[in-house]
Protein backbone atom coordinates (compact mmCIF):
# COMPACT_ATOMS: atom_id res chain seq x y z
CA UNK A 1 0.00 0.00 0.00
CA UNK A 2 2.64 2.64 1.04
CA UNK A 3 4.96 1.55 -1.70
CA UNK A 4 2.42 2.36 -4.36
CA UNK A 5 1.80 5.80 -2.91
CA UNK A 6 5.50 6.65 -2.74
CA UNK A 7 6.13 5.62 -6.33
CA UNK A 8 3.24 7.77 -7.48
CA UNK A 9 4.74 10.75 -5.68
CA UNK A 10 8.06 10.37 -7.41
CA UNK A 11 6.85 9.62 -10.88
CA UNK A 12 3.99 12.05 -11.17
CA UNK A 13 3.79 15.64 -10.06
CA UNK A 14 0.02 15.36 -10.14
CA UNK A 15 0.06 13.06 -7.19
CA UNK A 16 -2.83 13.33 -4.84
CA UNK A 17 -2.55 15.60 -1.86
CA UNK A 18 -3.18 12.67 0.40
CA UNK A 19 -0.06 10.89 -0.75
CA UNK A 20 2.40 13.79 -0.40
CA UNK A 21 4.54 14.96 2.44
CA UNK A 22 4.99 18.68 3.08
CA UNK A 23 8.47 18.64 1.59
CA UNK A 24 7.25 17.11 -1.66
CA UNK A 25 4.06 19.04 -2.15
CA UNK A 26 4.27 21.34 -5.15
CA UNK A 27 3.60 25.01 -4.54
CA UNK A 28 1.28 25.29 -7.52
CA UNK A 29 -2.39 24.45 -7.14
CA UNK A 30 -4.29 22.92 -8.72
CA UNK A 31 -2.09 20.05 -9.88
CA UNK A 32 -0.30 20.59 -13.18
CA UNK A 33 0.14 18.27 -16.08
CA UNK A 34 3.66 17.60 -17.36
CA UNK A 35 3.13 20.01 -20.25
CA UNK A 36 2.41 22.80 -17.80
CA UNK A 37 5.58 22.31 -15.78
CA UNK A 38 7.56 25.44 -14.96
CA UNK A 39 10.53 26.10 -17.21
CA UNK A 40 13.80 25.14 -15.56
CA UNK A 41 17.38 25.54 -16.76
CA UNK A 42 18.85 22.40 -18.26
CA UNK A 43 21.59 22.17 -15.67
CA UNK A 44 19.11 22.38 -12.81
CA UNK A 45 16.85 19.93 -14.57
CA UNK A 46 19.70 17.46 -14.89
CA UNK A 47 20.66 17.89 -11.26
CA UNK A 48 17.09 17.32 -10.19
CA UNK A 49 16.86 14.24 -12.39
CA UNK A 50 19.95 12.78 -10.81
CA UNK A 51 18.60 13.54 -7.35
CA UNK A 52 15.34 11.87 -8.26
CA UNK A 53 17.13 8.79 -9.50
CA UNK A 54 18.99 8.58 -6.23
CA UNK A 55 15.69 9.00 -4.43
CA UNK A 56 14.33 6.09 -6.44
CA UNK A 57 17.30 3.96 -5.45
CA UNK A 58 16.79 4.92 -1.83
CA UNK A 59 13.14 4.00 -2.04
CA UNK A 60 13.97 0.67 -3.65
CA UNK A 61 16.38 -0.11 -0.86
CA UNK A 62 13.76 0.85 1.68
CA UNK A 63 11.23 -1.32 -0.07
CA UNK A 64 13.47 -4.32 0.29
CA UNK A 65 14.09 -3.64 3.94
CA UNK A 66 10.41 -2.81 4.51
CA UNK A 67 9.33 -6.10 3.00
CA UNK A 68 11.65 -7.85 5.36
CA UNK A 69 10.22 -5.81 8.20
CA UNK A 70 6.64 -6.65 7.21
CA UNK A 71 7.43 -10.26 7.63
CA UNK A 72 8.82 -9.56 11.09
CA UNK A 73 6.29 -6.96 12.36
CA UNK A 74 3.47 -6.15 9.91
CA UNK A 75 1.95 -3.22 11.89
CA UNK A 76 5.20 -1.23 12.27
CA UNK A 77 6.36 -1.58 8.69
CA UNK A 78 3.22 -0.30 6.97
CA UNK A 79 3.84 3.36 7.97
CA UNK A 80 4.75 5.44 4.86
CA UNK A 81 8.33 6.67 4.86
CA UNK A 82 9.66 9.32 2.50
CA UNK A 83 13.09 10.87 2.49
CA UNK A 84 12.77 14.66 2.05
CA UNK A 85 13.91 16.09 -1.26
CA UNK A 86 16.32 18.96 -1.03
CA UNK A 87 15.83 20.23 -4.57
CA UNK A 88 13.46 23.08 -5.36
CA UNK A 89 9.96 21.85 -6.00
CA UNK A 90 9.87 23.36 -9.48
CA UNK A 91 13.08 21.51 -10.41
CA UNK A 92 11.77 18.21 -9.10
CA UNK A 93 8.50 18.60 -10.90
CA UNK A 94 10.13 19.58 -14.15
CA UNK A 95 12.61 16.71 -13.95
CA UNK A 96 9.87 14.24 -13.11
CA UNK A 97 7.83 15.44 -16.03
CA UNK A 98 10.81 15.31 -18.38
CA UNK A 99 11.65 11.76 -17.35
CA UNK A 100 8.01 10.67 -17.60
CA UNK A 101 7.66 12.11 -21.08
CA UNK A 102 10.94 10.60 -22.21
CA UNK A 103 12.61 13.94 -22.82
CA UNK A 104 15.32 13.25 -20.27
CA UNK A 105 17.29 10.08 -19.77
CA UNK A 106 18.61 10.16 -16.24
CA UNK A 107 21.29 7.57 -17.03
CA UNK A 108 22.61 9.78 -19.81
CA UNK A 109 22.68 12.71 -17.43
CA UNK A 110 24.64 10.76 -14.86
CA UNK A 111 27.08 9.52 -17.48
CA UNK A 112 27.63 13.02 -18.81
CA UNK A 113 28.69 14.22 -15.36
CA UNK A 114 31.56 11.82 -14.86
CA UNK A 115 34.70 13.11 -16.61
CA UNK A 116 36.42 11.18 -19.34
CA UNK A 117 40.03 10.33 -18.62
CA UNK A 118 43.16 10.36 -20.70
CA UNK A 119 45.34 8.45 -18.32
CA UNK A 120 49.05 8.75 -17.79
CA UNK A 121 50.96 6.88 -20.50
CA UNK A 122 48.38 7.52 -23.21
CA UNK A 123 49.29 9.73 -26.18
CA UNK A 124 46.69 11.25 -28.43
CA UNK A 125 47.17 13.30 -31.57
CA UNK A 126 44.35 15.07 -33.29
CA UNK A 127 41.18 16.91 -32.43
CA UNK A 128 39.13 15.91 -29.42
CA UNK A 129 35.71 17.38 -28.83
CA UNK A 130 32.75 16.61 -26.62
CA UNK A 131 30.33 17.77 -23.98
CA UNK A 132 31.57 15.78 -21.02
CA UNK A 133 34.26 16.91 -18.66
CA UNK A 134 37.74 15.72 -19.58
CA UNK A 135 40.68 14.91 -17.34
CA UNK A 136 44.07 14.58 -19.03
CA UNK A 137 46.99 12.97 -17.31
CA UNK A 138 48.60 11.74 -20.51
CA UNK A 139 49.92 13.53 -23.59
CA UNK A 140 47.70 15.26 -26.09
CA UNK A 141 48.62 17.13 -29.26
CA UNK A 142 46.11 18.84 -31.47
CA UNK A 143 42.96 20.69 -30.47
CA UNK A 144 40.55 20.25 -27.59
CA UNK A 145 37.05 21.61 -28.03
CA UNK A 146 34.77 21.13 -25.04
CA UNK A 147 32.52 24.18 -25.21
CA UNK A 148 30.21 23.44 -22.28
CA UNK A 149 32.43 21.20 -20.21
CA UNK A 150 35.47 21.41 -17.99
CA UNK A 151 38.92 20.34 -19.10
CA UNK A 152 41.49 19.49 -16.45
CA UNK A 153 45.14 18.89 -17.26
CA UNK A 154 46.43 16.78 -14.39
CA UNK A 155 49.88 17.01 -12.80
CA UNK A 156 51.28 14.48 -15.27
CA UNK A 157 49.37 15.92 -18.22
CA UNK A 158 51.32 17.30 -21.18
CA UNK A 159 49.20 19.12 -23.70
CA UNK A 160 50.31 20.81 -26.89
CA UNK A 161 46.99 22.04 -28.09
CA UNK A 162 44.57 24.91 -28.10
CA UNK A 163 41.90 24.23 -25.49
CA UNK A 164 38.38 25.59 -25.63
CA UNK A 165 36.05 24.81 -22.74
CA UNK A 166 33.69 26.24 -20.19
CA UNK A 167 36.33 25.93 -17.50
CA UNK A 168 39.99 24.97 -17.80
CA UNK A 169 42.13 23.78 -14.92
CA UNK A 170 45.86 23.28 -15.48
CA UNK A 171 47.98 21.39 -12.99
CA UNK A 172 50.52 20.12 -15.52
CA UNK A 173 51.94 21.55 -18.71
CA UNK A 174 50.15 23.20 -21.60
CA UNK A 175 51.45 24.79 -24.76
CA UNK A 176 48.66 26.46 -26.63
CA UNK A 177 45.87 28.97 -26.34
CA UNK A 178 43.41 28.51 -23.48
CA UNK A 179 39.95 29.86 -24.22
CA UNK A 180 37.46 29.47 -21.37
CA UNK A 181 33.91 30.70 -21.22
CA UNK A 182 33.93 30.97 -17.45
CA UNK A 183 37.31 30.48 -15.82
CA UNK A 184 40.92 29.41 -16.13
CA UNK A 185 42.72 28.06 -13.10
CA UNK A 186 46.47 27.49 -12.97
CA UNK A 187 47.85 25.29 -10.21
CA UNK A 188 51.07 25.94 -8.35
CA UNK A 189 53.06 23.47 -10.44
CA UNK A 190 51.50 24.33 -13.78
CA UNK A 191 53.48 25.43 -16.82
CA UNK A 192 51.58 27.29 -19.49
CA UNK A 193 52.97 28.77 -22.67
CA UNK A 194 50.22 30.41 -24.65
CA UNK A 195 47.55 33.05 -24.51
CA UNK A 196 44.67 33.01 -22.05
CA UNK A 197 41.25 34.25 -23.07
CA UNK A 198 38.85 34.10 -20.15
CA UNK A 199 36.61 36.32 -18.07
CA UNK A 200 38.10 35.02 -14.83
CA UNK A 201 41.46 33.62 -13.86
CA UNK A 202 42.89 32.05 -10.73
CA UNK A 203 46.63 31.56 -10.44
CA UNK A 204 48.32 29.81 -7.56
CA UNK A 205 51.76 30.89 -6.44
CA UNK A 206 54.43 28.96 -8.30
CA UNK A 207 52.60 28.74 -11.60
CA UNK A 208 54.62 29.63 -14.68
CA UNK A 209 52.88 31.48 -17.45
CA UNK A 210 54.20 32.96 -20.65
CA UNK A 211 51.56 34.55 -22.77
CA UNK A 212 49.01 37.25 -23.24
CA UNK A 213 46.05 37.46 -20.91
CA UNK A 214 42.86 38.77 -22.41
CA UNK A 215 40.13 39.21 -19.85
CA UNK A 216 36.77 40.86 -19.76
CA UNK A 217 36.96 43.74 -17.34
CA UNK A 218 35.11 42.89 -14.19
CA UNK A 219 35.66 46.19 -12.43
CA UNK A 220 35.32 49.38 -14.34
CA UNK A 221 35.91 51.58 -11.31
CA UNK A 222 39.00 53.70 -11.62
CA UNK A 223 41.34 54.32 -8.78
CA UNK A 224 40.21 57.65 -7.32
CA UNK A 225 43.63 58.45 -5.94
CA UNK A 226 45.16 58.00 -9.36
CA UNK A 227 42.56 60.27 -10.93
CA UNK A 228 43.34 62.92 -8.34
CA UNK A 229 47.01 62.48 -9.01
CA UNK A 230 46.57 63.16 -12.69
CA UNK A 231 44.58 66.28 -12.06
CA UNK A 232 47.20 67.61 -9.71
CA UNK A 233 50.31 67.03 -11.78
CA UNK A 234 51.38 68.10 -15.19
CA UNK A 235 52.50 65.14 -17.26
CA UNK A 236 56.17 64.44 -17.65
CA UNK A 237 57.53 66.79 -14.99
CA UNK A 238 59.13 64.12 -12.88
CA UNK A 239 60.97 62.44 -15.71
CA UNK A 240 62.06 65.67 -17.34
CA UNK A 241 63.38 66.90 -14.03
CA UNK A 242 65.48 63.78 -13.81
CA UNK A 243 67.15 64.18 -17.17
CA UNK B 1 70.60 61.10 -20.49
CA UNK B 2 71.35 61.14 -16.81
CA UNK B 3 70.44 59.44 -13.64
CA UNK B 4 68.89 61.31 -10.77
CA UNK B 5 68.96 59.57 -7.45
CA UNK B 6 66.22 60.40 -5.00
CA UNK B 7 65.08 58.87 -1.78
CA UNK B 8 61.56 60.29 -1.79
CA UNK B 9 60.11 62.11 -4.79
CA UNK B 10 57.79 64.97 -4.10
CA UNK B 11 55.53 64.01 -6.98
CA UNK B 12 53.13 62.27 -7.42
CA UNK B 13 51.36 63.01 -4.18
CA UNK B 14 50.49 60.70 -1.33
CA UNK B 15 48.33 57.73 -2.19
CA UNK B 16 46.44 55.22 -0.07
CA UNK B 17 48.58 52.25 0.85
CA UNK B 18 47.84 48.81 2.20
CA UNK B 19 48.64 47.67 5.69
CA UNK B 20 52.42 47.38 5.84
CA UNK B 21 54.07 44.06 6.53
CA UNK B 22 57.64 42.83 6.71
CA UNK B 23 57.64 41.93 3.02
CA UNK B 24 55.99 45.11 1.83
CA UNK B 25 58.12 47.80 0.29
CA UNK B 26 56.92 51.30 -0.46
CA UNK B 27 57.93 51.76 -4.06
CA UNK B 28 58.40 55.22 -5.47
CA UNK B 29 59.45 53.58 -8.71
CA UNK B 30 56.12 51.81 -9.04
CA UNK B 31 54.23 54.98 -8.21
CA UNK B 32 55.96 56.88 -10.99
CA UNK B 33 55.74 53.95 -13.36
CA UNK B 34 51.95 53.95 -12.96
CA UNK B 35 51.85 57.67 -13.43
CA UNK B 36 53.90 57.50 -16.61
CA UNK B 37 51.67 54.86 -18.18
CA UNK B 38 48.44 56.40 -16.98
CA UNK B 39 47.85 58.18 -20.30
CA UNK B 40 47.87 54.85 -22.07
CA UNK B 41 44.56 53.61 -20.74
CA UNK B 42 43.95 50.23 -22.33
CA UNK B 43 47.67 50.06 -23.02
CA UNK B 44 49.80 46.96 -22.85
CA UNK B 45 51.99 45.87 -19.98
CA UNK B 46 54.63 43.15 -20.09
CA UNK B 47 55.49 41.43 -16.82
CA UNK B 48 58.80 39.59 -17.03
CA UNK B 49 58.69 38.12 -13.54
CA UNK B 50 56.93 35.15 -12.07
CA UNK B 51 53.23 35.37 -12.74
CA UNK B 52 51.19 36.76 -9.88
CA UNK B 53 47.44 36.87 -9.53
CA UNK B 54 47.66 40.11 -7.57
CA UNK B 55 49.71 41.88 -10.22
CA UNK B 56 47.50 40.67 -13.05
CA UNK B 57 44.36 41.73 -11.27
CA UNK B 58 45.88 45.10 -10.41
CA UNK B 59 46.49 46.00 -14.04
CA UNK B 60 43.42 44.36 -15.51
CA UNK B 61 41.15 46.23 -13.14
CA UNK B 62 42.79 49.45 -14.29
CA UNK B 63 41.96 48.56 -17.87
CA UNK B 64 45.38 47.50 -19.12
CA UNK B 65 46.12 44.47 -21.22
CA UNK B 66 48.84 42.42 -19.69
CA UNK B 67 51.21 39.84 -21.06
CA UNK B 68 53.44 37.83 -18.83
CA UNK B 69 56.63 35.99 -19.60
CA UNK B 70 58.51 34.26 -16.83
CA UNK B 71 61.90 34.94 -18.38
CA UNK B 72 64.16 33.43 -15.77
CA UNK B 73 62.20 30.20 -15.57
CA UNK B 74 62.08 29.97 -19.36
CA UNK B 75 65.83 30.60 -19.52
CA UNK B 76 66.49 27.95 -16.92
CA UNK B 77 64.25 25.43 -18.70
CA UNK B 78 65.96 26.26 -21.96
CA UNK B 79 69.43 25.73 -20.50
CA UNK B 80 68.36 22.43 -18.96
CA UNK B 81 67.00 21.23 -22.27
CA UNK B 82 70.11 22.32 -24.13
CA UNK B 83 72.35 20.65 -21.60
CA UNK B 84 70.42 17.43 -21.99
CA UNK B 85 70.59 17.68 -25.76
CA UNK B 86 74.32 18.33 -25.75
CA UNK B 87 74.93 15.46 -23.38
CA UNK B 88 73.54 13.13 -26.00
CA UNK B 89 75.21 14.87 -28.92
CA UNK B 90 78.05 13.00 -30.65
CA UNK B 91 81.56 13.95 -29.52
CA UNK B 92 83.15 16.53 -31.83
CA UNK B 93 79.79 17.60 -33.12
CA UNK B 94 77.78 20.75 -32.63
CA UNK B 95 77.97 20.57 -28.85
CA UNK B 96 81.57 21.73 -28.65
CA UNK B 97 80.88 24.94 -30.56
CA UNK B 98 78.08 26.16 -28.32
CA UNK B 99 78.86 29.44 -26.60
CA UNK B 100 76.84 31.67 -24.28
CA UNK B 101 76.18 33.99 -27.19
CA UNK B 102 74.84 31.14 -29.31
CA UNK B 103 72.63 30.00 -26.47
CA UNK B 104 71.28 33.50 -25.96
CA UNK B 105 70.50 33.85 -29.66
CA UNK B 106 68.75 30.51 -29.71
CA UNK B 107 66.74 31.28 -26.59
CA UNK B 108 65.50 34.55 -28.01
CA UNK B 109 64.25 32.77 -31.09
CA UNK B 110 61.33 31.64 -28.95
CA UNK B 111 61.30 34.12 -26.06
CA UNK B 112 60.01 37.70 -26.08
CA UNK B 113 58.18 37.12 -29.31
CA UNK B 114 55.89 40.12 -29.56
CA UNK B 115 55.28 42.78 -32.21
CA UNK B 116 57.56 45.79 -32.13
CA UNK B 117 56.36 49.03 -30.49
CA UNK B 118 53.83 46.99 -28.55
CA UNK B 119 54.15 47.75 -24.85
CA UNK B 120 53.56 50.89 -22.84
CA UNK B 121 55.19 49.47 -19.76
CA UNK B 122 57.55 46.64 -18.86
CA UNK B 123 57.98 45.22 -15.37
CA UNK B 124 61.50 43.83 -15.40
CA UNK B 125 61.78 43.50 -11.61
CA UNK B 126 65.32 42.31 -10.77
CA UNK B 127 65.57 40.11 -13.84
CA UNK B 128 68.56 41.92 -15.32
CA UNK B 129 70.69 41.10 -12.28
CA UNK B 130 70.50 37.43 -13.20
CA UNK B 131 71.54 37.42 -16.85
CA UNK B 132 75.09 37.12 -18.10
CA UNK B 133 76.52 39.82 -20.34
CA UNK B 134 75.79 37.99 -23.62
CA UNK B 135 72.17 37.44 -22.71
CA UNK B 136 71.73 40.87 -21.19
CA UNK B 137 72.75 42.77 -24.31
CA UNK B 138 70.36 40.80 -26.47
CA UNK B 139 67.46 41.08 -24.02
CA UNK B 140 67.90 44.84 -23.78
CA UNK B 141 67.96 45.12 -27.56
CA UNK B 142 64.75 43.14 -27.81
CA UNK B 143 63.02 45.01 -25.00
CA UNK B 144 63.79 48.34 -26.59
CA UNK B 145 62.26 47.16 -29.84
CA UNK B 146 59.11 45.88 -28.14
CA UNK B 147 58.34 49.14 -26.39
CA UNK B 148 56.36 52.01 -27.77
CA UNK B 149 57.95 55.45 -27.82
CA UNK B 150 57.20 56.91 -24.40
CA UNK B 151 57.02 53.43 -22.90
CA UNK B 152 58.70 52.86 -19.57
CA UNK B 153 60.63 50.03 -17.93
CA UNK B 154 60.58 49.47 -14.19
CA UNK B 155 63.69 47.61 -13.05
CA UNK B 156 65.10 46.66 -9.68
CA UNK B 157 68.83 46.34 -9.04
CA UNK B 158 70.43 44.89 -5.95
CA UNK B 159 73.22 47.01 -4.51
CA UNK B 160 74.73 43.87 -2.99
CA UNK B 161 74.16 40.21 -3.83
CA UNK B 162 70.80 39.14 -2.40
CA UNK B 163 70.77 36.45 0.26
CA UNK B 164 68.08 34.57 -1.57
CA UNK B 165 65.84 34.55 -4.58
CA UNK B 166 62.66 36.63 -4.52
CA UNK B 167 59.55 37.18 -6.50
CA UNK B 168 57.59 40.39 -6.58
CA UNK B 169 53.98 41.36 -6.71
CA UNK B 170 52.08 44.60 -6.64
CA UNK B 171 50.00 45.22 -3.56
CA UNK B 172 48.73 48.68 -4.34
CA UNK B 173 49.71 51.80 -6.27
CA UNK B 174 52.88 52.35 -4.28
CA UNK B 175 53.58 49.07 -2.53
CA UNK B 176 55.43 46.01 -3.77
CA UNK B 177 55.48 42.77 -1.88
CA UNK B 178 58.81 40.96 -1.94
CA UNK B 179 58.39 37.26 -1.32
CA UNK B 180 61.07 34.61 -0.84
CA UNK B 181 60.89 32.02 -3.60
CA UNK B 182 62.69 28.83 -4.62
CA UNK B 183 65.88 29.73 -6.43
CA UNK B 184 65.54 29.69 -10.18
CA UNK B 185 68.81 31.37 -11.08
CA UNK B 186 72.01 32.50 -9.40
CA UNK B 187 72.53 36.23 -9.00
CA UNK B 188 74.95 37.24 -11.74
CA UNK B 189 76.21 40.71 -10.94
CA UNK B 190 75.74 43.95 -9.02
CA UNK B 191 75.36 46.91 -11.35
CA UNK B 192 76.93 50.26 -10.64
CA UNK B 193 75.12 53.44 -11.66
CA UNK B 194 77.26 53.89 -14.74
CA UNK B 195 76.64 50.32 -15.85
CA UNK B 196 72.91 50.82 -15.53
CA UNK B 197 73.15 53.92 -17.69
CA UNK B 198 75.09 52.00 -20.30
CA UNK B 199 72.58 49.19 -20.20
CA UNK B 200 69.74 51.56 -21.00
CA UNK B 201 71.86 53.71 -23.28
CA UNK B 202 69.28 53.82 -26.06
CA UNK B 203 66.53 55.02 -23.76
CA UNK B 204 65.58 58.68 -23.61
CA UNK B 205 65.76 59.25 -19.88
CA UNK B 206 66.08 57.42 -16.63
CA UNK B 207 65.59 57.88 -12.94
CA UNK B 208 66.53 55.76 -9.96
CA UNK B 209 65.51 55.52 -6.33
CA UNK B 210 67.68 53.91 -3.71
CA UNK B 211 65.98 52.33 -0.76
CA UNK B 212 67.36 51.34 2.60
CA UNK B 213 66.89 47.67 1.76
CA UNK B 214 69.79 47.57 -0.72
CA UNK B 215 67.41 47.64 -3.64
CA UNK B 216 67.63 50.33 -6.28
CA UNK B 217 64.58 51.04 -8.41
CA UNK B 218 65.01 52.38 -11.91
CA UNK B 219 62.62 53.90 -14.44
CA UNK B 220 63.71 54.07 -18.06
CA UNK B 221 61.74 55.96 -20.64
CA UNK B 222 61.97 55.15 -24.34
Amino acid sequence: MWRKTTVAKLSSPAATEAGQTTAQRPAQTPAQTPNEMPEVEESRLAAAAVALEKQHELEREKTVSAEAAVEAAPDEATRPVAAPLTMANADVMAATAAIASGRLDVRAVETSRSPSHVSSGIRIRGEISGNTDLYIDGEVQGNLCFGQAMVTVGPSGRVKADIEAREIVVLGSVQGTLRAQERVQLGGQSRVRGDLLTPRIAIEDGAALSGKIDMTRTNGVRDNAETGERAELSKGDAMRAAV
Amino acid sequence: MGVATATAPSKPGPLPVSTPSANHRVSNGLKEFLWLISDARGGRILDLGQVSQATLTFFIEKGYRISTEDMLRSWKDFLTTEEERMRHAPVGGEGERVTRAVLAEKFLETALQYPEDNFNGVLAWDLLDYFDAEMLARVMERLYALMRPGGVVLGLFHTRPPERFHRYRIVDVQTIEILPAPTIAVHSRVFQNREILDLFGKFRSSKTFVGRDQLREGLFLK
